[in-house]
């Protein structure tokens, strides 16, 4: 039985919480909640002035350092469905982290900490891919 | 079926108004600090403690981010500075829109520091940029020694942590030196101050002159 207490404390970390139930981590992570507005307002920015029946799926690509996780995105995005998107899905990409050497510029995949270029083993970095939300695309029908 | 592609981070309109709030803190001249970590780290104690140093020799106003009650406001209202709140009503973070907002109530002439005390929690605060100048990780501890490779984006983007609850590092298993190495294997260079905050107890790790060097600089 969860109580009360744990599950309030949960809703307010977002962490990890052994022994709490998936569904309760999923409705609980609510910053995706936020990014799924987001991800609501550049759908129909993007499709203003034209005309759509119904959107079938929003696209978008989720970096391996986001901080977002994409089950929580998906579940936010199920639960703020209406009007053009009523039965839309969201096609999730996950993106792996992509950097840029600040010395040498050599471009590389990280594989974990400490972040160290490959080729001159400096670890200071910029983030090229990998560490961000974005919306790549989307599928809709035309009015008739 | 029709199909479109766009390319659109769904921050965008966050940070264009982070930039606009970092924009409108630098013309005032105001070192604004992003202050984040889990419930119970000790965000408000360390500003309790922190903040009577500062008073005098500077001018500061606290954003408080709190989901629910006014008892941080309290606090740091007790400790001197000028707060301002933030009630979330259960949002587990604070955005740059709500700071834009708050700004409007801070007469920003008169301050040189400006603290941000989001909500408790080492997740969704750190993708949110508020415009600050740096952000201060808080974390202790009694928080456990995996917990920075648990939460690298936290570190990743903070520019300095307060390691909390030093003093009863005889008493418990978590260690620290493990804690830091984490950390700047995350983040190399990454400043960490080691603090203890307690009535008979004042270390701060140098926290404070930090803080000072920077509203001056």
């Amino acid at each position: 039985m969860l109580r009360l207490s744990e599950a309030i404390q949960a809703i307010i970390s977002g962490g990890p919480f052994p022994g709490l139930m998936p569904r309760i981590r999923e409705v609980t992570a609510m910053h995706e909640a936020t990014l799924v507005r987001q991800i609501y307002r550049i759908a129909e920015q993007s499709l203003e002035g034209r005309k759509v029946k119904r959107v079938a799926a929003v696209k978008i690509s989720v970096g391996e350092m986001s901080g977002a996780l994409p089950d929580a995105l998906e579940f936010a995005f199920h639960a703020q469905r209406s009007g053009i998107f009523e039965d839309a899905e969201l096609l999730i990409e996950k993106e792996p982290v992509a950097v840029r050497c600040k010395v040498c510029g050599e471009e590389y995949s990280p594989q974990g900490f400490p972040i160290r270029c490959p080729l001159c083993g400096d670890t200071a970095c910029a983030f090229i891919r990998g560490d961000d939300v974005h919306v790549s695309g989307i599928q809709y029908e035309k009015e008739d | 079926m029709e199909e479109i592609e766009i390319e659109k981070n769904v921050l965008d309109e966050n940070d264009g108004i982070a930039q606009a709030n970092r924009k409108l803190l630098a013309d005032n001249g105001i070192f604004a600090m992003n202050v984040i970590g889990s419930p119970g780290a000790g965000k408000t104690t360390l500003l309790e403690h922190v903040l009577p140093k500062l008073a005098g020799r500077i001018s500061t106003a606290v954003i408080e981010g709190d989901l629910y009650t006014d008892n941080d406001a309290r606090r740091i209202a007790a400790a001197g500075a000028e707060v301002v709140q933030i009630d979330t009503e259960g949002g587990c973070h604070l955005d740059a829109g709500m700071i834009s907002r708050k700004l409007q109530n801070i007469d920003l002439k008169t301050k040189d520091l400006l603290v941000i005390e989001n909500v408790g929690n080492l997740i969704c605060p750190a993708e949110f940029d508020l415009g600050e100048s740096q952000r201060l990780v808080i974390i202790s501890l009694t928080e456990g020694d995996d917990k920075p490779e648990k939460y690298p984006l936290a570190f990743l983007k903070a520019d300095m942590v307060a390691l909390t609850k030093m003093d009863l590092a005889p008493y418990i298993k978590a260690d620290a030196e493990k804690m830091k190495k984490q950390m700047t294997d995350i983040h190399p260079g990454l400043k960490i101050f080691d603090c203890s905050f307690r009535d008979d107890q004042y270390d701060d790790g140098g926290l404070a002159d930090y803080i000072l060097s920077c509203v001056r600089r």
